[in-house]
């Protein structure tokens, strides 16, 4: 896994599942590490569970991308939990997930069409 | 959860160091959120934490190493290149020292194959289930009678059928006698075993036939349709595998019966089931119903096997508590036959195994510490090739290469060794393999299914490849720039390293106390076993069996001809000095107990159930065999069928019962057949009939002529010169008399009493190669430090010739060294070597586990061993020139 360059956000696609939720469980706001785990468990009713080293690797390449960053704001003081570390998507990243998204999109619907066609 | 996470940070470290720094604290928050959110003690958390560890880890020490490879430049095929210069340079290193390659190569090589070996015969003997579905729910059932002291004992029909009508614990029970039938139609007759079975057996044992139907319950029944079930060996052979085999019919015992199927390929039964003596090797290839009334026999005749299969929630204990009650039921009913009698369960698998999980344990271990001593041995070795080499690896980090570079290199190196030392380690494993299942011989149950086990091999592996890598890179661990410097000035070893050397080889010794003392007790055990006088000829004595079958020896004075006739002719016969017949031949075959009254009455010990062995013998079988004449005579032509009857009695009969009265003349009265008041007509020496090492109990002989109730007969024949040479006299003489009769299992005495002992020489034999082997290791390790010691003080042995120490002086100092060494392995060896000779206890004939002798004499074993491998060393610091030494300095 070599870290991504950046370039046009198509070059990277297609994105691992995983890093493709990490993007989405950042979309909405920053997050320290097991707020994603928690926040992708719920999304995908627990079928993707990160493991701390899957976790923490993804993210390391997706910072080396400029997916996301780290987050030098914190949330409110008696919320914050002080060691840990927060992220953010970035622009780019926000570009990605989201020809990712328009990725799928087209994949699905091309699946659509096949598939009544082989049905029919 | 503390301790989940310690675990956790432990993992960590299988992460390259960058990436544990940047996220390291992170993903232990995380886990620990995970942990409380699933549970510390989830198994399925460890799994997957576990899973990702391996994978991540790994995947992210890949991407570094891509990443570094990128920035130096290299092209995949410059760093193939590389690591072929890495292997060619690794063989060029153990090309120039070929006494460390040898040794390292030989330590894996012992450790992994003889771990693996044990382990594949443990795993097949005991830990295997039976080749049976659900073979863990079978359990073997027994009638007991603790007044009479019989705590396991073959099951009367009525009880039988008693149980099976009443309990609720089974889903089945099924009842058997093993057999033996004579096979007559196809050239000459031959005898096969197998069993007679009750037909509802085959459902407990749950194996369909592989063609036909196994019986049906119309066919159990006295006066059924003969008919009968092959094995897949038998219907290859007989039938040569002809698909229309049902149908045809096969002449058993001189009756035609229908084969009505066949079974499966390993399909085997009855298992020799080991309760008291030896059973007999065999192969099973037919069954036939039992066809036995079992509500109409005695409920005191005891003849039959039981086995059941547990119901579904029910345990041994609660099924043997079931069916004690309703044999406390069955003694209420009937008082004469049944007061004093309950039920014992076994599991079918222990049965098998019988008394062979101690031995087995305790080889078990054995190699346990065989393979500890070889992962020490190898650790040992490469932390003194390690030591040597560190100068080597100053100068390569001083020229400019990294420590990376230099792990590579030894890596390489060390998964070198490895590989050739598993390869040999497979081919020892391989060959071993044969070798114990040749020597197990027919006494080690199971000992067929035995074969080189993946999971073994395996495991022994990585057990020896993880020492060799570990302690392989310690020097690249211990090399670090900063103290390149040192070790370049510095000639020999550390301190610390020689200490950790010096631990493993006491280590070493220490295992080989435990394994040294092991193997001389039963060595020692074994050699006083077969030194028994068993009170008959062992050698130049020859046995076969003849059945009689009931339907052409239907009555006593047909068999008698038979022997007389048969016996008459071997006697004339060139090379044969005498012969006789028996119906359970000493240490072979089991004997029957009776119980007896003297001049009427019972005998003053009635405690004891006045139980005697007997057996019927021909005129001729004392002599035949080479058992003393006491007092009186043997038995000859004067006890016929129409002469007064008389019985001969053993010396320990005599002793117990008679109490210095003569016997001679005295009147015994048997309970067998007839209760027929018998004069004693002699007094011959005891026999041990049971096994070597028990003691012949009281026991009497009636004549063959007088009563010839048994239908197999064992031949037992004397020759002048060798025994196996008579064997085809036998088998001419038994043709010629009858040529529908078979002779088999003709073994000479020699044969059966060395198959009865198979089972301590196989225990003392592993056990004597084990210990080999570890004196062998330890002694490797002791020469590997004091050579060590020796490079490192060179200067100062020199120093000290220089100063006027005699060679003599030196060389003490060294051997000394030596010797202290295997002091303080003794002396943690013996108190794990006492502790280990208790598990044995229970193997051992007439050698006391603790004796001192034994334990002194392995330590000067040890201390010699010792001294031996510091010889060589002790020689070379000798010879050191002191102006020589002087001048490196």
């Amino acid at each position: 896994m070599t870290p991504p360059r950046k370039t046009a956000p198509e070059a990277l696609l297609p994105l691992k599942p995983v890093v493709f939720q990490v993007l989405l469980a950042l979309a909405d706001g920053e997050r320290h590490g097991y707020a994603i785990v928690q926040d992708i468990a719920q999304r995908t009713s627990a079928r993707m569970r990160l493991e701390p080293g899957n976790l923490y690797r993804s993210l390391k390449w997706m910072l080396e991308g400029g997916l996301i960053e780290e987050s030098k704001r914190r949330p409110a003081p008696d919320l914050d939990d002080e060691r840990r570390r927060y992220y953010r998507i970035t622009p780019f990243g926000h570009r990605v997930a989201l020809a990712e998204a328009s990725r799928l999109r087209s994949l699905a619907s091309e699946a659509r069409r096949k598939l009544a066609r082989s049905q029919g | 959860m503390k301790l989940a996470v310690r675990i956790y940070s432990v993992l960590l470290w299988l992460y390259p160091p960058q990436f544990r720094e940047r996220f390291g604290a992170d993903m232990l928050d995380v886990f620990q959120d995970c942990a409380r959110a699933a549970g510390v003690a989830s198994p399925h958390l460890w799994f997957r934490t576990a899973g990702d560890v391996v994978r991540h880890a790994g995947a992210e020490w890949i991407d570094r190493w891509k990443q570094t490879h990128a920035a130096t430049g290299l092209s995949h095929g410059g760093r193939m290149g590389m690591f072929l210069q890495d292997v060619r340079y690794g063989v060029r290193a153990f090309v120039q020292r070929p006494g460390f390659t040898a040794v390292a190569v030989l330590t894996l090589a012992l450790g992994i194959g003889a771990t693996t070996t044990i382990f594949s015969v443990v795993d097949a003997v005991v830990l295997k289930p039976l080749p049976f579905a659900d073979a863990d729910r079978l359990v073997v059932l027994w009638e007991a009678n603790d007044k009479k002291n019989l705590p396991y004992m073959f099951v009367a029909p009525p009880n039988f059928a008693d149980w099976r009508e009443r309990s609720r614990s089974f889903v089945k029970m099924g009842v058997w006698r093993d057999q033996s039938f004579t096979l007559t139609g196809q050239g000459a007759a031959e005898q096969v075993y197998g069993a007679s079975m009750s037909h509802d057996l085959f459902d407990v044992l749950r194996v369909p036939p592989l063609m036909g139907r196994t019986f049906a319950a119309a066919e159990d029944q006295p006066g059924g349709p003969p008919v009968v079930i092959i094995s897949h060996g038998f219907w290859r052979r007989w039938f040569a595998g002809r698909s229309d085999v049902i149908g045809k019919t096969v002449e058993v015992n001189g009756v035609a019966c229908e084969v009505i199927g066949v079974m499966p390929p390993h399909f085997t039964f009855p298992l020799p089931v080991a309760f008291e003596g030896v059973p007999a090797p065999r192969v099973n290839e037919l069954w036939m119903p039992l066809a036995v009334n079992l509500l109409a026999g005695q409920r005191g005749a005891h003849y039959l096997l039981a086995l059941g299969r547990l119901a579904p929630g029910v345990d041994e204990r609660r099924a043997e508590l079931e069916l004690s009650g309703i044999a406390g039921q069955i003694a209420v009913d009937h008082p004469d036959s049944n007061e004093g009698w309950s039920a014992k369960i076994v599991p079918f698998a222990r049965q098998v195994t019988g008394d062979q999980r101690p031995a087995l344990l305790a080889l078990s271990i054995a190699v346990g510490l065989v393979l500890l001593l070889a992962c020490a041995n190898v650790a040992s070795l490469l932390l003194a090739r390690g030591v040597g080499r560190r100068r080597e690896m100053a100068i390569r980090l001083a020229l400019g290469a990294t420590r990376a570079r230099i792990a590579r290199q030894l890596l390489t190196e060390s998964l070198l060794l490895s590989a050739l030392g598993s390869i040999a380690g497979f081919l020892i494993a391989s060959w071993l393999v044969r070798t114990v299942r040749a020597l197990g011989g027919p006494m080690l149950p199971r000992l067929d299914e035995v074969s080189l086990d993946a999971r073994a091999i395996f495991f022994t592996m990585a057990a020896c490849v993880s020492a060799a890598l570990l302690f392989g890179l310690a020097p690249a661990f211990q090399v670090s720039r900063a103290k390149a410097n040192d070790w370049l000035k510095e000639r020999g070893g550390s301190l610390r390293t020689a200490r950790m050397q010096s631990g493993l080889v006491i280590g070493e010794l220490a295992l080989s106390v435990i394994l040294l003392a092991g193997a001389a007790l039963l060595g020692e055990s074994f050699v006083r076993l077969t030194g028994i006088d068993p009170g008959f000829q062992i050698q130049q004595t020859l046995t076969a069996h003849v059945s009689l079958p009931r339907s052409r020896y239907s009555d006593g004075p047909s068999r008698i001809s038979f022997a007389e006739r048969t016996l008459e002719r071997l006697r004339a016969a060139p090379g044969i000095a005498a012969a006789g017949t028996i119906d359970a031949l000493a240490i072979a075959d089991d004997r029957q107990g009776t119980g007896f009254t003297i001049d009427n009455e019972a005998p003053s010990d009635a405690v004891e159930s006045a139980n005697v062995n007997f057996a019927f013998v021909s005129p001729g079988y004392f002599e035949a065999m080479g058992i003393p004449l006491l007092a009186g005579r043997y038995f000859d032509m004067r006890d016929h069928p129409d002469s007064a009857p008389t019985i001969v009695i053993n010396q320990s009969m005599a002793r117990r019962y008679f109490g210095g009265r003569d016997p001679i003349g005295r009147r015994i009265t048997v309970g067998f057949n007839t209760r027929a008041t018998r004069e004693v007509v002699g007094i011959v020496g005891d026999e041990r009939h049971v096994s070597l090492d028990r003691e012949a109990p009281p026991g009497v002989y009636v004549s063959y002529l007088q009563l010839a109730a048994a239908s197999r007969l064992t031949l037992v024949i004397r020759t002048a010169g060798d025994p196996a040479a008579a064997a085809s006299i036998v088998r001419d003489t038994v043709s010629a008399i009858d040529p529908q009769l078979a002779v088999y299992d003709m073994r000479t005495m020699e044969q059966i009493v060395g198959d009865s002992v198979s089972r301590p020489r196989f225990s003392a034999l592993l056990l004597a190669i084990f210990a080999a082997t570890a004196l062998l290791l330890a002694a490797v390790g002791v020469y590997g430090v004091i050579s060590q010691l020796v490079g490192q003080r060179t200067q100062e042995f020199g120093v000290r010739m220089a100063l006027g120490a005699s060679p003599i002086d030196v060389g003490r100092l060294v051997v000394g060294f030596g010797l202290r060494l295997a002091a303080i392995g003794v002396a943690l060896g013996i108190p794990a070597a006492l502790a280990f000779s208790r598990l044995l206890s229970g193997l051992l004939y007439g050698v006391n586990a603790t004796s001192p002798i034994t334990y002194a004499v392995v330590s000067i074993v040890l201390a010699l061993v010792a001294t031996l491998a510091a010889v060589l060393p002790a020689r070379r610091a000798t010879r050191v020139d002191p102006l020589l030494a002087l001048r490196a300095e």
